[in-house]
This record gives C-alpha cells, sequence and structure tokens, in this order.
C-alpha cells in the first residue's frame, strides 16, 4: 500500500534546480532515509510530499485522510516565548487536555513513556537538551497516531550516545507500531550500519537500494568523496559480521 | 487630593475608557511583537500611517479613516512586496515608514493645512471625544475577537511555520490577518500616544509580562493588565506633574518593566 507517491518532481527557485526529475514512492511499514551533501534538496523534497511545498512539475498523490507526523528541521524554541513542554504538546494537539479519545489515537500518558518525556513536562521548552527536545519533537509527531513519519534531521546536534538512543528508539517504534518512516538523515555511519533502504539525492536521485550498495555506487563516492565511501564500506562490513547471525528478526517487509 | 478627583471628570473618564480600550489590544498583540522581533515593524507601520493624517486633512475626510486606511494598505502592500519581490523586510519598512511619514509632512505644508501635529505625534488622548471613545473600544472588542480566534494557529507559526501548516494551520490567512490587526491596533493607538510612540503600547508591557509569565498565554493577560494600570496610572502621573497624557503613559509603562526586571533579579524567580 503506497502512502505517498511522488512522481518527476521538478523543483526550481530563483532560476536555480533544487529538485530535478524525482521520484520517490513510500508504503507502508516502510523505513527509508534520504542521505545527500547539504543543500542537495532534501528538505524539499519531504516538504512537497507533505504538501507544504509545491513542486513546479510533477505529481504527488497522497493516500487519502493520511495521517503524517512531522519533525522540523532545527527546530528552535522561541527565546522570548513562554512555554512549557506540556502547552507545546497541548497546541500541537499532541496534550494530555487534547482529546486522547479513540480517533485521535494515543493515550497520552503512553506516548510520553514511549518518548521518554514525562519528566520535561513542566519544564520550559528553551531548557531542554538538544536529546530532550528532539523527544518532545518525536512525542508531537506521534501524538495524532501517524501512519507516516516524517523526520528531517532528527538526530542533528545530539552527541553520539544521543544519536544512538535517539535511533533505537525509532528503532523500537517502527517495530512495534508499524509506523512507516520517511527520514533525512546526515548520520552517516548510523545509516549505513542499518540495513535499511537509503536513497541518496542530490538534486536528483543518484542512486538508493541497501547501505552496502550504496556505498559502492560511483555517484555515492564522488558526492561524499572515496574516503567516506571506503569507511563505509570497512565499517558495513564489520557490522555484518558482528551480527550476522541474529539476523532476520528485523521483519521488515512484514 | 484636587488631581484624584480629577480623575472623576468627564474628560478623563473618556481619556481612561479610550486609553484602556486601545492599550488592552496593543498590548495583547503586542506578545507576537516581541515574540517575532517586530518592534521595527510596529513602528514603521505607525510612522507611515500618518500619511492617512495628512490625506484626511488634505482632502476634507475623517482623520481616523485616514489613519485606519493608510495603516492597513501599508500592511497589505507589505505582505505583497515581501512575497513578490523578496526585499529585505528591514529595508522596506524604512523605505514605508520614513517615506509615508516625509510626504505626510511635505503635503500638510503643500496644501497649508494646519493641523495639531504635536497631537498626532504624541497623542492627545484627554481631548477625546465620546463618539471617538465608542469608536476605539468597538474597534478593541474586534480586533481581541479576531485574535482570540487566530490565537493558537498564530502561537503554532510562531513556533514553527512548516509544524504548523501540517497541523493545517493556514498560513497566508494568519500572515495577513495578524497585518490587519497591527494596522488596527496603530490606527485605535495614535490618539493615545501618537505616531511616535505607539511601539512603547505594543512591546513595554509585553516585555514586562514576559518577565514572570509562564504560558503564551499567561504573558497575553499579564501584558493586558499592565497596560490597563499603566494607563491608570500614566493618566494620574499626567494630571498630576501637568504633563502631556500619552508620554507619561508610556514612561510609566517603561517604569514597570525596570522595576519588573529589579524584582525578578532580586527574587530570583
Amino acid at each position: 500500500m503506497t502512502l505517498i507517491d511522488a512522481k518527476n518532481i521538478t523543483l526550481c527557485y530563483d532560476g536555480k534546480t533544487i529538485l530535478d526529475d524525482v521520484s520517490l514512492k513510500i508504503g507502508a511499514a516502510d523505513f527509508l532515509t534520504i542521505i545527500g551533501p547539504n543543500g542537495a534538496g532534501k528538505s524539499t523534497l519531504l516538504k512537497v510530499m507533505m504538501g507544504l511545498v509545491r513542486a513546479g512539475s510533477g505529481a504527488v498523490v497522497r493516500q487519502k485522510n493520511l495521517r503524517i507526523g512531522y519533525m522540523p528541521q532545527g527546530f528552535r524554541a522561541n527565546p522570548s516565548m513562554p512555554i512549557s513542554v506540556a502547552r507545546f504538546l497541548d497546541l500541537t494537539g499532541a496534550g494530555a487536555g487534547a482529546g486522547a479519545g479513540a480517533e485521535s489515537g494515543t493515550e497520552f500518558e503512553t506516548l510520553a513513556e514511549l518518548a521518554q518525556i514525562e519528566s520535561l513536562l513542566d519544564k520550559p521548552l528553551q531548557a531542554l537538551s538538544g536529546g530532550e527536545r528532539q523527544r518532545v519533537l518525536l512525542a508531537q509527531a506521534l501524538a495524532a497516531a501517524p501512519q507516516l513519519l516524517i523526520l528531517d534531521e532528527p538526530a542533528q546536534n545530539l552527541d553520539l550516545s544521543g544519536q544512538l538512543a535517539f535511533y533505537a528508539l525509532l528503532d523500537a517504534i517502527h517495530r512495534d507500531t508499524k509506523t512507516s518512516i520517511l527520514m533525512v538523515s546526515h548520520d552517516l555511519h548510523m545509516v549505513m550500519a542499518s540495513t535499511r533502504k537509503v536513497v541518496c539525492l542530490y538534486r536528483h536521485i543518484c542512486c538508493s537500494g541497501e547501505p552496502q550498495m550504496v556505498a559502492r555506487d560511483p555517484e555515492f563516492q564522488r558526492l561524499f568523496g572515496d574516503n567516506m565511501a571506503e569507511m563505509m564500506a570497512v565499517y558495513h562490513h564489520q557490522h555484518d559480521h558482528t551480527h550476522s547471525v541474529p539476523h532476520g528478526a528485523h521483519g521488515e517487509d512484514a | 487630593m484636587d488631581n484624584l478627583s480629577l480623575l472623576f471628570e468627564p474628560f478623563m473618564v473618556r481619556a481612561l475608557l479610550g486609553a484602556g480600550a486601545a492599550s488592552v489590544l496593543a498590548a495583547a498583540l503586542g506578545c507576537f511583537v516581541v515574540w517575532r522581533q517586530m518592534a521595527y515593524f510596529g513602528d514603521s507601520l505607525a510612522h507611515s500611517s500618518m500619511l492617512g493624517v495628512a490625506l484626511g486633512a488634505v482632502f476634507g475626510f475623517s482623520v481616523n479613516l485616514g489613519l485606519l486606511g493608510v495603516a492597513v494598505v501599508f500592511a497589505l502592500m507589505l505582505f505583497a512586496m515581501q512575497l513578490r519581490w523578496r526585499v529585505e523586510m528591514d529595508t522596506l519598512l524604512g523605505i514605508l515608514a520614513h517615506g509615508g511619514l516625509a510626504t505626510a509632512l511635505v503635503l500638510l505644508a503643500v496644501w497649508r493645512r494646519r493641523i495639531d501635529l504635536h497631537a498626532y505625534l504624541f497623542g492627545d488622548i484627554l481631548a477625546v471625544s465620546w463618539g471617538e471613545v465608542v469608536l476605539i473600544a468597538a474597534g478593541a472588542v474586534f480586533g481581541l475577537g479576531v485574535l482570540a480566534v487566530l490565537w493558537r494557529g498564530l502561537v503554532l507559526l510562531t513556533l514553527d511555520e512548516n509544524l504548523a501548516r501540517l497541523h493545517g494551520i493556514k498560513l497566508r490567512a494568519h500572515q495577513l490577518s495578524f497585518l490587519v490587526l497591527m494596522a488596527l491596533a496603530v490606527a485605535l493607538s495614535v490618539r493615545v500616544v501618537g505616531v511616535l510612540l505607539i511601539t512603547a503600547l505594543l512591546i513595554i508591557p509585553a516585555a514586562t509580562a514576559r518577565l514572570a509569565a509562564r504560558s503564551p498565554e499567561g504573558m497575553a493577560v499579564r501584558s493586558v493588565m499592565l497596560a490597563v494600570s499603566g494607563v491608570v496610572f500614566g493618566l494620574i502621573t499626567s494630571t498630576t506633574l501637568n504633563a502631556p497624557a500619552g508620554p507619561s503613559i508610556v514612561m510609566v509603562t517603561a517604569g514597570q518593566f525596570f522595576v519588573g526586571l529589579a524584582a525578578v533579579r532580586v527574587l530570583g524567580r
């Protein structure tokens, strides 16, 4: 079942081509990661798929009444607006008061527990650490019981252990709820260590597939440099060895 | 004591009601001006609205109507110019503010209209009529109603535009309505503090409220209460010292801010 089907998207802005004939499909229970250098059009592609930015040409077909949870890139709490985490979640329709009924989906307590934000609710939004802020944004994204999570560099500005914890949380959510995930990530070491499908974007889709294959692709090597590609291949090679036995438990195509 | 009994004179009651109503809308909207760092926008809108005064005086229609009309037109122009030509907002504001104010002064001179310039630059609330008080109050109630309806959307848009839009908030409609509300607040406040001091009415109560507030709504409520008390004590100061009303009100609100700041520092919050 296809949730969003973007076909031949082309988008120019100020005479610059941002996206050039990009086609991308995301289906139920997919976990798709978009990688690419800065200015590759990754965030723009996400916005086109959500319908926030209109494509110059091409078509985006979204499943009817598709529930999307979204984590924007580089969210900063407004420094002069006093607002607690709980109130922020209220405003975005995720709060305890905002009807945790049958159709609005996840029970607030479950949600807060899942995103590990119970202890943060009374804190001012500005006082959160990077990791805390990302978990709050994730709770916000999960509130409407989305069929699709769209995450724009969700682990940006997190330290290594923060990244590990965050991606583990995403994995658990994907595994347990079968929510589709479409993510832009700069954390190549994390992305390439997984077996999820990767799309490498630089205005057009350069290559896509399993991380190992992508790392060997000449276009990937050109974009990220030979060193990076080599490192990825090696990294993944070692990773394969250590984890080759308990594989199969992931059920990705279920 | 004589000064206090002045508070119950009809002209003073009118001043209290008019200034109170205008400052309530300005103080509530002012929260967004603080959050979105739009102080210069408020200033520009206020300065350029002087053109409305001049046009009214030259062509013989209501100065109040001219004020509101020009403020709305300028707000819409800003909206359109920013969308179409992507001129830097800051530059655009400077051009409109000073272009408008200068043109107003030239128009008045060329057509030899003698208006009380001082009254429009610094306010003249003690001379307000009952009719005007009713107009100001009606405008303020309307503005507050619209603001209440748009509140959640505007707060969400202030936090993150993309997130807000994904939650179904209409960006353009909210932006446009907000600009018109700003124009309305400016037009209502000219009588109170004059075009040169309007920004103070927008940002000072909100900035003081920020010191103690813990939610966006709490900040707006505190801002409104501070503005109303600023008006009351400002007018008392004005009659006591025989000083102009507008500057007295602004001076009191500025005093509130520094007292608040000191209190927060001392109490440590």
